[in-house]
């Protein structure tokens, strides 16, 4: 069975990673039905009505076009700052600092946007995604650089930097950016109209802008992880950074870079929430968006088209949860729910010992040569 | 000084058992009392690899038996069968006499078996009694630290060791944390046997001496102690027998008195026919590289100053046991470690210290010790293993974006030229079997003609057909002019493909020995850090 390698045919590559793709959704969708199912079970635990439930969850995220434009809305940030988590994941850094970073991208995104001086559309939300670009990058960099050249775990420094990113913005909207108008509210003024996100109509759906900046951005960060050298070296980094030194690859260089790239896509992602959807900042700003933004890399598997549609999921729930809690009198926090059962079930998926087993089973089952020369 | 040790009845008690005959240990055997210990027919493989091939060895109480041999001989596994840690195929164990299952460290323990490893076992983070209260063989519920302190304090005491109970283990020296290695198997246990793998490697000379003193305290309480060393002159100074693996088997059993370092370091390295793979000698070239005087701080192994010439068109060989520098020096060449002082210089141009790309670009091939780690990103691409490092000097990446479609298709050409038999360049390296592993490197460090190639244990682990592989294309690089640096633990290995042979010992070259119709005892001598000796027969 064994082919030497030059008389492979490019459309059989092409054909065997398809399969490949495919495999790996379906076992993530897999595991995405088994969190609902076991969440189901957990309602049922509490006596809720679970039939009512799922169908208020369904209706509210893909019942009716504004139910789908309100989950396309909620997967906006999601989407942005979880391509930021997977970019990081794939040189093998975990930021867990979306959040802070989401959130300063935002503040200099209303600083701009209502502080700056009045611009026009569509240079302002421009000049605000640039702003969220700036403030995210920074963010990320700065763990970045505590970890090539000082040495400290990015996973403590980002997490850590969450904290000072909210403390800032909220100081920022309770004092010196706060809207004296906003109803003793802790937020800023309102984005002014020409520098917000429309959402444009498409055959009587509603898609947020915002969204198609993310699903451009993902085939952005497909081609950079894919067909540059930057991306090339980042990758080797992710999987051996000994075998990154030994190739000459210059490793804190990359990190610090991998970092501030995906700290300023969650910069982007605060922006396009702002702009596309609350238009205020305030210090409820983010649910969490930067640690759904995490499950959702970790669905998604890191790659750009698995975090589109980990996002895109995880978006619906956040907007059928919203229906639940209305219809069926089940708390909206079951979406968290789902969430957590859906990481316990990835984790245990990924575990060695479920690992061992999956590849005893496809060295037997599905390449039988793999291995034999 | 008494040691712990209770006598079975019936034990023999005698004086060391000194055996006449050198081929059969078995035979050679005091016929009057049973051996301790009788290991018969031990095989013991790892996929293709024989670790031991029908070993056969024999110890007495009281004695200590030196085990021998070149890295790679079998040694370490032997004795990890001993100590239960891992099982052999085929062959019996007679303890007194008695064949016995030994299937796990627990087994060995109760039998009386203990082991020091090459290794530290110790917690860094964890104090000395706690690290004894660890290792106890049935652990209670409760830690009984007090306990634990006067046993510690006593055997401290005892063994003339200053180490202080509440002392973390981080904070102690090297030595002091060997010496806890050996406390802590002498610990409360009616210790028989004492297997110590290499244990003077780290050890200051005072330390050896200490150690050396406490094994022979051991020898007179009945104990019987394997050794596995090195150095020749450690057998000589502690050992009663000595036994000789090479290549999985076992080559002869010697009693110290009645040999020398000589025959040793002979039978170590065996006395195969010449069996040159390397032509006739090529016409002498340029010098290609040239280190001097080369240093480093800080490493495992320093290097103390050292200095070699490799031209174009002969392979060198760099012999040596393993940890005596070679490392240091192959990572100093690949441009992943920046000496502390010295110089290399490839075709004239100072490269010391200079980041592996430019090497690349100067043409030096770098195949790393360790596969896994060092020279494969194992979860990426086949093809793109093929380019790691290399795909700005082929010129595949051009403003940054890199030319896929053509990367694939060069790559699809060197894993055809260098035999990678696999369907799918698109699958992980690391599907592949160790043998295609190691041609994706080849194809990427020699794909390109390179004009110097540092190859550090390229063979090893690999099965017959990919270390032939292997072989040709290191003479391929030799015959069209290309110098190459082959740091080998395998003597035959060395003597086979090379010019020439270095001999490292202690972090720096002891001697030079032409690898056709080479004196394989006096290269046995100089790795067995016998270079004083001999170095007026060397060519320095």
């Amino acid at each position: 069975m064994t082919a030497i390698a030059g008389t492979v045919r490019r459309g059989d590559a092409i054909a065997a990673a398809a399969v490949r793709m495919a495999r790996a959704t379906v076992a993530n969708g897999l595991i995405v039905i088994l969190g609902l199912l076991v969440s189901a079970a957990l309602l049922a635990l509490t006596g809720a009505d679970v039939a009512a439930a799922t169908r208020a969850l369904v209706e509210g995220s893909v019942g009716s076009p504004e139910a789908i434009r309100q989950s396309l809305i909620q997967a906006t940030p999601i989407l942005i700052a979880g391509l930021g988590v997977s970019f990081a994941l794939r040189a093998g850094l975990v930021n867990i600092g979306a959040d802070g970073q989401l959130y300063m991208g935002a503040l200099f995104a209303v600083i701009v946007a209502v502080y700056g001086p009045p611009l026009p559309w569509p240079i302002a939300p421009v000049a605000m995604l640039v702003a969220a670009t700036v403030g995210g990058f920074l963010w990320g960099a700065l763990p970045g650089w505590m970890r090539a050249r000082l040495g400290m775990s990015e996973v403590i420094t980002t997490l850590l930097l969450n904290f000072v990113a909210f403390w800032i913005v909220s100081w920022a909207v309770h004092d010196p950016l706060h809207d004296p108008m906003g109803g003793g509210y802790p937020w800023t003024p309102e984005v002014p109209a020409p520098a917000r996100l429309p959402v444009i109509r498409v055959a009587g759906f509603f898609l947020p802008s915002g969204l198609l900046l993310g699903l451009v951005l993902a085939m952005a960060i497909s081609f950079v992880l894919h067909r540059t050298h930057f991306g090339f070296g980042l990758r080797v980094i992710g999987d051996s950074p000994q075998a990154a030194r030994w190739a000459g690859i210059d490793v804190s260089r990359l990190t610090i870079a991998a970092l501030a790239i995906s700290g300023a896509l969650a910069g982007i992602a605060g922006a396009a929430e702002l702009a596309g959807n609350q238009y205020r900042l305030s210090d409820f700003f983010s649910p969490g968006f930067g640690f759904t933004a995490l499950v959702v890399a970790l669905v998604g598997r890191a790659t750009p088209s698995g975090t589109v549609a980990a996002a895109l999921f995880f978006g619906a729930l956040a907007a059928g949860g919203g229906s639940m809690e209305r219809i069926a009198q089940v708390p909206a926090s079951t979406g968290l729910v789902v969430q957590g059962t859906v990481i316990a079930i990835l984790v245990a998926s990924r575990s060695a010992a479920a690992r061992s087993f999956s590849y005893r089973l496809r060295r037997r089952l599905v390449r039988p040569d793999v291995g034999a020369a | 000084m008494t040691i712990p040790h209770a006598p079975l009845p019936g034990e023999p008690q005698g004086a060391p058992v000194r055996d006449r005959a050198g081929g059969s240990a078995v035979a050679g055997c005091d016929r009057r009392s049973v051996p301790l210990l009788e290991l018969r027919g031990i095989t013991k493989t790892f996929g293709d690899v024989v670790a031991d091939r029908d070993v056969d060895l024999t110890v007495a109480a009281g004695e200590i038996h030196a085990l021998l041999g070149e890295n790679g001989a079998g040694k370490t596994t032997l004795v990890r069968v001993l100590a239960g840690l891992t099982h052999a195929d085929s062959g019996e164990i007679r303890w007194h006499g008695e064949p016995v299952h030994v299937g796990s460290p627990a087994d060995a323990i109760r039998l009386g078996i203990g082991m020091m490893h090459q290794h530290d076992m110790l917690v860094s983070s964890l104090t000395v009694e706690e690290n004894f209260e660890l290792a106890r063989p049935e652990p209670p519920l409760a830690l009984g630290l007090a306990d634990t302190r006067s046993r510690v304090t006593a055997l401290t005491e005892r063994y003339g060791v200053e180490v202080r109970p509440d002392a973390r283990v981080d904070t102690l020296t090297v030595g002091q944390r060997q010496w806890l290695n050996l406390l802590r198997i002498l610990d409360g246990r009616a210790i028989r046997l004492l297997i110590l793998d290499e244990p003077t490697a780290s050890l200051t000379q005072s330390e050896r001496e200490d150690v050396f003193r406490t094994l022979r305290d051991l020898r007179a309480g009945g104990v019987a102690v394997i050794l596995i060393v090195h150095k020749l002159s450690e057998v000589f100074e502690v050992c009663d027998r000595a036994t000789v693996m090479r290549a999985g088997r076992v080559v002869a059993t010697r009693p110290v008195s009645e040999t020398s370092k000589e025959e040793l370091a002979g039978l170590m390295v065996g006395h195969a026919v010449d069996t040159r793979l390397a032509g006739a000698p090529t016409a002498p070239h340029e010098v290609i590289l040239t280190v001097s005087d080369l240093r480093t701080v800080g490493a495992e192994r320093d290097l103390a100053g050292v200095s070699l010439e490799v031209h174009g068109g002969e392979i060198v060989g760099l012999a040596g046991v393993d940890g005596n520098g070679q490392r240091e020096l192959g990572e100093c060449l690949a441009g992943v470690r920046r000496p502390s002082a010295g110089t290399v210089t490839v075709r004239g141009a100072d490269v010391t210290g200079c980041p592996p790309t430019e090497l690349t670009s100067l043409g030096v091939a770098r195949v790393p010790e360790d596969r896994h780690e060092h020279g494969l990103a194992l979860g990426l691409r086949i093809w793109e293993n093929v380019h790691l490092g290399r795909s700005g000097s082929r010129h595949l990446v051009r403003r940054g974006v890199m030319d896929t479609s053509r990367a694939r298709r060069l790559a699809a050409e060197l894993a055809t030229r260098f035999d990678v038999r696999t369907q799918d360049l698109e699958r992980p390296v690391g599907e592949l079997s160790g043998g295609n592993q190691q041609k994706v490197i080849l194809a990427r460090e020699l794909g390109d003609d390179a004009d110097l190639v540092i190859a550090m244990n390229p063979t090893r682990g690999l099965d017959i057909a990919a270390t032939q592989f292997v072989y040709e294309q290191l003479m391929a690089v030799r015959s069209r002019g290309g110098g190459v640096l082959l740091v080998s633990f395998d003597l035959d290995e060395l003597l086979a493909l090379c010019d020439r042979v270095l001999v490292m010992s202690g972090g720096r070259i002891v001697g030079e020995v032409p690898a056709a119709g080479a004196d394989r005892t006096l290269i046995g001598m100089l790795m067995g850090g016998e270079h004083q000796q001999v170095s007026g027969e060397a060519v320095l």
